[in-house]
């Protein structure tokens, strides 16, 4: 780690979450207790592939930890490259579902060696870069791509794919864009330090978001000072990973209502982040964003603002216990260095004005 | 009552479950020890949580309400109001069987939280104090009764034989005549016939989570040399000089306080033991999850994982089998040497595996470590019937929907669902691979908590650096 400010974990591997047991006080609310604290714990919640860690991982960057040293990112060569492996598998997949052929003949192959053999060593080898990069430029890879919202892909595939002649070579070091851009999908809860000046610390705490990974959220219920809650504005043509057939948005907005009108968070700060708002601009000029939406104006369509508007109305109206002027909305985009520090800069600022007002 | 006195301090021992105050929340102690993977926090956490959150949360519905005009702000310029549109069809049906974020406990039928009240009873302080008294009135009792019974034919008719020397005659013991020797053979005969069906049944129950077995076959040892050394004693020339050195009358005392130290006394010295291991180093030391964990861990080489559906033909490309068409989101195809062989020498190292498992639990993940573990116990089993029943723990603990220690999975995956028919299909014999897909999936599912350890941990950093030099590459896991 090196760092003496921030430190997710301290030289033992001891969590600090654990290690603050007192933290979690059994009688006494947070906002009672948030005066007189010198730490501030903020939850990253939020539905599965929301971006939480993104985000985490954006703040960790410009805090100057983790990814922000050569050392700490080469550990996550393999991770990167199995991220290109898992979306390439996963197109060769979804070719044969959706009965769509795989064009090219020496393609048809690479596919072959993708779904049997190909691991992550294999792509040191620079002649690998041409040849999958030769397979997703493939029609039938494109038109499978093109359809991905009837299967599982990750939206960094694109990006993974144009920047494989870095990434298939064996002096590769992933960038803080390809680990900021990479997925892994998040287990458990991990949280991290950092100063925020008047002495207060600021804990921010990730979680993962599938179904059985928001059991866990509530160990942290007790302690917690602000909510951020994620969502993702890209998943309105989308299904659940865990849970296929399942649309993404209306289990967003089932977790948001539990969240917001949850006893404890109250007296809480409460910030709901639209993300991927890059992702939603370019799908809504292609896709049609009234389909899903019956009660949207189909002439606004193809209108951001008024689309996000309507996403916003969409989740307040789920707001029934919190009280309204502790919430507030934003969009993001967390694959964005600047943007997220912006975004990130203005929750904080807007999480410490309700702390002293409280 | 040594004997009793021991089968209630194992029934202590037995702790398993305990229901908080309200009756609403479950404990989980010893008896579930994969759960509770660090019983001193997170339980209480929960525990707490689940005293401070009003109980009509898990009421509450995601019902939309009557629409409210609301002032938001939000970081885009053009701001429209505009009258809340009414719910859509998209959202007509929002409730649906999927579980609330608070359904920890409210997936426990009433008839468990029934048994486990009675459980808890009959581990309180209270009922042990009260068994002990009725014990010792009863024999209390007996001895009035009986005593005075004989002592009041013995005032009427003073030629009658006694049994007892007397009432309260305490300086010598029973009067041995034919009567006698009759009662203590049948007791004798009684005791024997009940320790012979308690031992057939300890040989038939696999578990031992709490060294009862142990106890009780030294026990059981014990007795059997006492009885020798008893009889020995009585031989005329033996006797003449053992006699000398140790009073033969001594054996049968000096037996029952062996008992004692081994029923008694040593249970406490180890259950004080195991509970400051628990405090020190937060560990859950559950007996049985250490028994699969030991059988998981010793020290062989690393084998080969080996994927389902490995190479079929039908598998290439061009007549990929239906059911890897189905994986879509999945990534059970890709078996990882590089990245996952790293996680495997970790899973396989006894000491970091254990501070790996201690990681994860810190970080409310340990599902992944354990399930993986336990199919390691189910792949070393032969025996149909134990496959089974590892089978079906696997699938209570970690793959139906609310159970305890649910993998993060895709529920549409089907082969789960294949898992589900295979265990209740007794028909045919378990595959010894029938979870290693499962498994990889939780090797995949580890990769992310496998990072934030390497990066927190250098000592496992440069463990895994030195073992990845040593062992170039563990080929293709294919």
């Amino acid at each position: 780690m090196g760092n003496i400010v921030v430190s997710p974990h301290d030289k033992e591997g001891q969590h600090h979450m654990m290690a603050t047991p007192t933290s979690n006080n059994p009688n006494g609310g947070s906002a009672a207790t948030a005066k007189n604290k010198s730490e501030i714990t903020v939850l990253l919640l939020g539905a599965g592939e929301s971006g939480k860690s993104t985000l985490f991982k954006q703040v960790q960057f410009f805090h100057g930890v983790g990814i922000t040293h050569d050392q700490e990112r080469i550990e996550l060569i393999e991770i990167v490259r199995l991220n290109v492996l898992e979306n390439a598998k996963n197109l060769v997949a979804a070719t044969q579902h959706l009965n769509i052929p795989i064009e090219q003949p020496e393609n048809r192959e690479t596919a072959k060696l993708i779904i049997n053999s190909l691991n992550t060593n294999d792509l040191e080898d620079p002649s690998w870069s041409k040849r999958l990069y030769s397979l997703w430029k493939d029609a039938g890879i494109q038109k499978a791509y093109e359809n991905r919202e009837k299967f599982q892909l990750y939206d960094s595939t694109e990006y993974l794919f144009e920047n494989l002649d870095r990434i298939c070579s064996d002096k590769y070091v992933p960038t803080v864009v390809d680990v900021i851009r990479t997925r892994t999908k998040t287990i458990g809860i991990t949280d991290m330090k950092f100063d925020v000046g008047d002495g207060k610390q600021l804990r921010l705490v990730d979680v993962g978001g599938q179904r059985n990974e928001r059991r866990k959220w509530i160990h942290f219920f007790n302690t917690v000072d602000a909510v951020v809650f994620l969502t993702s504005l890209s998943e309105f043509d989308l299904n659940l990973y865990e849970d296929n057939g399942y649309w993404r948005v209306k289990e967003s907005l089932r977790v948001f209502n539990e969240v917001v009108n949850n006893a404890l968070f109250y007296k809480v700060p409460f910030v709901l982040l639209f993300n991927k708002r890059d992702l939603f601009e370019k799908k809504i000029a292609t896709k049609s964003f009234s389909k899903y939406f019956s009660g949207f104006n189909e002439a606004e369509e193809k209108n951001p603002v008024a689309c996000i508007e309507y996403m916003t109305k969409l989740f307040l109206n789920e707001i029934t216990e919190h009280p309204l002027d502790t919430v507030s909305v934003k969009t993001l985009s967390a694959i964005d260095h600047d943007n997220s520090k912006q975004v990130f800069e203005e929750v904080k600022q807007f999480i410490m004005t309700q702390q002293h007002r409280e | 009552m040594a004997r009793i006195n021991s089968l209630i301090t194992s029934t202590r021992r037995r702790k398993t479950l305990s229901i908080d105050s309200n009756g609403k929340s479950i404990i989980f102690e010893q008896a579930m020890p994969n759960i509770a993977s660090n019983p001193t926090t997170i339980d209480e956490e929960l525990a707490d949580s689940n005293t401070n959150s009003p109980n009509k949360q898990s009421e509450q519905q995601p019902q939309p309400t009557t629409p409210r005009k609301v002032e938001f702000k939000f970081d885009i310029n053009e701001q429209q109001q505009q009258q809340q549109p009414t719910t859509e069809n998209t959202f007509s049906d929002t409730e649906s069987d999927v579980g609330s974020l608070y359904d920890i406990e409210t997936s426990i039928s009433k008839s468990i939280i029934n048994q486990l009240k009675i459980l808890n009873i009959l581990i309180s302080n209270k009922f042990i104090f009260i068994l002990y008294f009725a014990v010792l009135s009863c024999h209390v009792l007996l001895w009035l009764v009986l005593g005075g019974i004989e002592e009041g034919i013995y005032q009427s008719n003073p030629s009658q034989s006694r049994i007892f020397a007397g009432f309260l005659h305490f300086t010598s013991g029973c009067v041995v005549n034919i009567n006698g020797v009759v009662v203590v053979i049948c007791q004798a005969v009684l005791y024997l016939i009940a320790e012979i069906i308690l031992l057939i049944l300890h040989f038939i129950s696999e578990r031992d989570t709490y060294y009862i077995k142990l106890e009780t076959f030294i026990v059981v040892g014990m007795q059997v040399g006492v009885t020798l050394i008893f009889g020995l004693s009585y031989i005329g020339a033996i006797n003449r000089y053992t006699e000398y050195f140790y009073a033969g009358g001594n054996i049968i005392a000096s037996f029952a306080v062996l008992e004692l130290l081994v029923s008694n006394f040593l249970p406490l010295v180890l259950s004080y033991y195991n509970d400051s291991r628990i405090v020190s180093s937060r560990k859950s030391t559950a007996a049985a999850s250490e028994t699969i964990r030991r059988m998981t861990m010793d020290d062989t080489q690393p084998q080969q994982t080996s994927p389902i559906a490995a190479d079929d033909e039908e598998n290439q490309i061009g007549g990929i089998s239906d059911n890897k068409a189905e994986d879509r989101g999945s990534l059970y195809g890709i078996l990882d040497a590089a990245s996952t062989s790293a996680i495997l020498i970790l899973l396989r190292h006894k000491k970091y595996s254990e501070q790996f498992l201690l990681y994860a639990q810190r970080s409310y993940c340990p599902e992944n470590i354990l399930c993986w573990r336990d199919i390691e116990a189910y792949k070393k089993v032969k025996k149909d019937a134990s496959r089974r029943r590892i089978g079906q723990f696997i699938l209570g603990t970690y793959l139906i929907h609310h159970s305890p220690l649910e993998l993060n999975i895709s529920k549409e995956d089907k082969r789960v669902q294949e898992i589900e028919q295979v265990l209740t299909n007794k028909s045919l014999p378990l595959r010894a691979d029938l979870f290693d897909f499962l498994q990889l999936h939780c090797l995949l599912n580890m990769l992310d908590i496998f990072e934030r350890l390497k990066s927190s941990n250098k000592e496992i950093r440069e463990y895994l650096k030195g073992s990845k030099a040593a062992t170039p590459s563990t080929g293709n896991l294919n």
